[in-house]
Parts: structure tokens; sequence; C-alpha cells
């Protein structure tokens, strides 16, 4: 295919604004961004800075006030259904088993019973849940709950992945075994990744680029190449001179957009 | 007292506290079972003595009045002799249990139709409001008119109770279906049809679960209000004709027997309740 020089997604001169009560509330502003084939992007600002909406626009749930969406060089109007998408919260069915959500969208696709049930496995397997596949989300712990979320994406294998905050409310070593995985089945599928995030660490351990947002209105102030080679060791990299110059670097862009918003 | 601790060995093994508190638990609802059944039995041992024929000393209040267990258990007796008990709550069961579930599949099906459509609901919604607020017992002579004095009429007025209850149940629980969710299966391609079939009926399923709870009881004070009305057959009509001949341990059988079909009845929509919802966690 040809489609090698086609970016998978393009956000072309973007404003988004929502009707916030009585006024006008400019979410993003003047968004030029370009995200490549297979890359992983993490996107990183304050809380409340459009973060989100930048995903939301991706999937086609939401359509933006000025500028354009291309997604592999066509605009995205309706759905965009080729993405899977991560979200904030948790948005598992409660009446379905672990197993049962990871197999909810191959059941929506029409995928084959014994097919099913195979990649349900597999994908259980991945995530580290295999052991309870048969347990209602009532009684999965948060970090469980966060890896069904993921299995149920990454088993119908999206071309993209929209990822808001996934690992947020997890604690530090669940979090760095989940940062893992992800990585690891991130390299074995050519899947491209948005990744947001607003831990500045986890950003750049993470990402091929690492892109900085301002708040009021959201806006990109900064676009940085992380030039660490992959495999990444994620532990060893926090040692890292380059991790640290790059984490202090952002940082210092990062934290005037945090105090002003507090 | 401690011969297994004092073995050797064995002092290790020691009931777990989860063990402890499951046979506490069991402890109590044996306890509790116990008081009740000792409740009813001096309950009704209690109206046996004070009630009985008047004017005879000791008594405290006159048998015509109350009754007395022993004479509602002849009169059941009575009726199972005669053929005719079975028979009533055979007709009235049936009907109730019809009725309702012909109610309750016009209240999903309509409060689904609402519930997805917003602009057919603002539509709809002051006219269902206004019907709902009609007594309902007034559209009996309606009914008869429509449905003859037979079942139909009976089976009207039991749907008219339970339509709106499971309409408004199912209405109610379509509509506050988390939209994330619903966009989310969008998103993983499911169709129109999937995705509120995995998605918008289930999570309604909660609200629909208690509208049946609370109709069901209504379905049967429907159906034997509707036999005492006019009939010539079920509990309503035995209930009435009891009354109508001063046979006051007819009419005690007749409630009686209404009772254990309203428990039943009420037990049974539990059952289903427990069994779609089983994925909720146990509140203790």
């Amino acid at each position: 295919m040809a489609s090698a020089g086609v970016p998978q997604l393009e956000y072309k001169s973007i404003r988004h604004q929502f009707v916030d009560g009585e006024r006008d509330f400019v979410a993003v502003d003047g968004i030029e961004l370009t995200v490549r084939q297979g890359e992983f992007l993490c996107i990183i600002g304050p809380s409340g800075c459009g973060k989100s909406t930048l995903l939301n626009l991706a999937a086609g749930l939401i359509h933006p006030t000025e500028g354009t969406v291309l997604y592999r060089g066509a605009q995205v109007r309706g759905l965009n259904t080729d993405v899977g998408y991560v979200t904030q919260r948790d948005t598992l069915l409660p009446w379905r088993t672990a197993a049962r959500n990871v197999s909810l969208p191959l059941e929506v696709q029409g995928v084959p019973e014994a097919e099913r049930k195979e990649r349900v496995e597999r994908v259980l397997e991945l995530v580290g849940l295999h052991k309870r596949g048969n347990r209602y989300p009532s009684q999965l712990s948060g970090g469980m709950l966060k890896r069904t979320a993921l299995a149920q994406i990454l088993v119908y294998e999206p071309t993209t992945l929209l990822m808001d905050e996934p690992f947020g409310a997890l604690d530090a070593q669940l979090r760095m075994s989940l940062q893992r995985e992800l990585l690891e089945i991130w390299g074995r599928k050519s899947q491209t990744v948005l990744f947001v995030t607003h831990d500045l660490e986890e950003a750049i351990l993470m990402g091929d680029r690492v892109v900085v947002f301002g708040a009021n209105p959201g806006r990109i102030i900064h676009v940085e190449e992380v030039a660490l080679e992959r495999p990444r060791d994620l532990v060893a990299l926090r040692a890292d001179p380059r991790f640290t110059s790059t984490w202090e670097r952002l940082w210092s862009l990062l934290a005037p957009q945090i105090t002003e918003k507090e | 007292m401690n011969t297994v601790a004092a073995k050797p060995g064995a002092a290790t093994v020691a009931p777990s506290v989860s063990a402890l508190a499951r046979q506490a638990r069991r402890r109590r609802r044996i306890a509790i079972l116990m008081i009740q059944i000792a409740l009813a039995i001096g309950a009704l041992v209690f109206w046996e003595w004070a009630a009985g024929p008047r004017n005879t000393p000791g008594i405290l209040i006159d048998e015509f009045y109350i009754s007395r267990p022993t004479l509602v258990w002849d009169a059941l007796r009575r009726w199972t002799t005669e053929g005719v008990l079975w028979i009533s709550i055979y007709y009235t069961f049936e009907t109730t249990v019809l009725g309702f579930i012909i109610g309750t599949a016009m209240g999903l099906v309509i409060g689904f139709i609402l519930g997805v459509n917003p602009f057919l609901a603002s539509i709809f919604q002051p006219f269902i409001n206004a019907l709902y607020s009609i007594p309902r017992l007034a559209l009996v002579p309606l009914f008869m008119l429509w449905f003859g004095i037979g079942i139909g009429s009976k089976l009207a007025l039991v749907v008219s109770v339970v339509f709106f209850l499971v309409f408004f149940a199912t209405f109610t629980g379509v509509k506050d279906v988390d939209q994330e969710l619903l966009n989310k299966l969008r998103l993983m391609r499911a169709n129109w049809w999937s995705v509120h079939l995995k998605v918008t009926l289930p999570a309604a399923t909660t609200f629909i679960i208690s509208g049946l709870s609370i109709s069901l009881p209504y379905a049967l004070v429907a159906q034997v209000t509707a036999e005492m009305l006019s009939s010539n057959r079920g509990m309503g009509y035995l209930l009435i004709r009891s009354s109508s001949q001063f046979y006051t341990p007819g009419v005690f059988a007749a409630i009686t027997v209404l009772m254990v079909m309203g428990v039943a009845l009420t037990w049974s929509i539990q059952l289903l309740e427990n069994w779609l919802l089983r994925w909720k966690p146990k509140a203790h």
C-alpha cells in the first residue's frame, strides 16, 4: 500500500467551543497536529485543557466548530469506527462478566462464537486476567477493571487506539506493569496510539512524541520528539540523563500552565 | 471441651472469621423464623379462642363478624369437595397472569419506543399522563360494554393497570441509559439494534423489574375487583357470593386464598428479579 505516506490523523486549524450554561466556552483553539501511522503519541497538560476533546474529535463523537479532522486523508464526518476508545471513566457493562465484556465488540461485529472465545481468552491472558474472566465488574479491583477495559478494546484490533488517562487512578506499581504491557502489545501490532495523561513521566516514557497542552483555551504549546530507543526499560530509563533532562525541560513548560489554572 | 486443640498438630485448625459470621447469621435467621411461626400460631389460637357463637359464655367476639380458623378451614374443605375452589383459583390466576403479560408486553414496547425517541416522547407524554390519571375502575362499565362480562373485560382492566406502571418504569429506565455506553457500542460498529439489545434493555432492567414487582399485586387487585363487580367465576366471585349469603367463613376463606396467591405471585417475581439482576453486588 502507498498509505505509508498518509498520516493516520490530522488536525487542521481546529477550534472547538461548547455552550457552557449561558456562555460559550472555547475548549481548544488553533490546533495543528499530524499523527503519524504507527506512532505512540502522548498528550499532556493541566486538567480541563481540552485533551479529551482531541480524542473525541478523532472518534467523531464531536465535530469541530472550525477546522477539519482528517483520518487517513478523509474528513471525519460521522463516527470514526476505526478507532478503539478507552475512556477515562469505567464503561464496562456491569451485567456482563469480564470475559463477556471483552467479547462484546466481537459479538456486535458478528464474529463466530468459536473464534470469539479463542480471541477473548488470548487477550485476557495478555492482560493477565485469564483467571478472572467469569467475574462481574463489581467483583473486580480498580486495576482489573482497567485491564478489562483495555482488553475489550484490544480484542477487536482497531487500527487506532485512543486512550484517555487509562491508568490515572491506579497505584504506582500497577500502573507500571500496565504501562509495560501496553508498550509490549503496541510493539507487536502496529497500531497508532493517542495517549492522554496528566503524568509527565508516563508521557515521556511511553511516547514517541509528547504534545504539551496549555490551558485557557486548550492549545498546543510544544511538541517534543522523544529520542529514547525501543524497546524501553521503564525502570532504568527513569535514571537516564536523557529522560531527566527532557523531563526538566518539559516540566518548565508545563508548570506555569498548571499554576495559572489554580 | 478443648480435646481437639490439645491434640498436637490440630491446634492450628480454627474456624475462619467468615465461617463464624456465617454461622451467626444462620442462627439469627432461624431464630427470626421461629418467632414468626410462633406469632402466627399464637394469633390463630387467640382468634379461635376469642370468637364463638353469639351469647356463649367466655366468648369475646361474635363469630358472625370474624368467623374462626376452624370454620374457615371447613369452608375451604367444602369448596374443595364441591369442586369449586381449584377452578376459581385457576380462573383468577390465569386471567391475572395473562393480563399481566399483555400489559407488560405493551408497556415494554411503548416505553422502549418513547424512551429512545425523545421527539415522540414529548408528543405523547401529556396524553399518556392524562390517561394514567383516569381511575381505572371508572373504565369498567366501558370494558363490559366493549368486551362483554366474560374474561375480556377482566383482562382489559388488568392490562390497563399493568400497562402504565410497566410503561413508566421502562420509559424512565431507557431514558436513563448512559450515553457514553451507547457511543462506545457505536464506535465498536454495533448497529442500532444491537446497541439497544446489548446496552439499553439490560441497563433498563433494574427499572423494569421494579415496575413489574409493583404492578403484579395490582394486577391481582384489578382482577379480583372485576370479578366482584360482574362475574360468576373466580375468587372474587366466591368472595362476593359468600358475603351476600352472610357466610363469613367463606369470606375469610376467599381472602386467605387471595393472600396466598398474592404472596406466591410476589415471590415468583422476586425469583425472576434475583436471576435477572444476579450481577448486582449483594447488599448486606
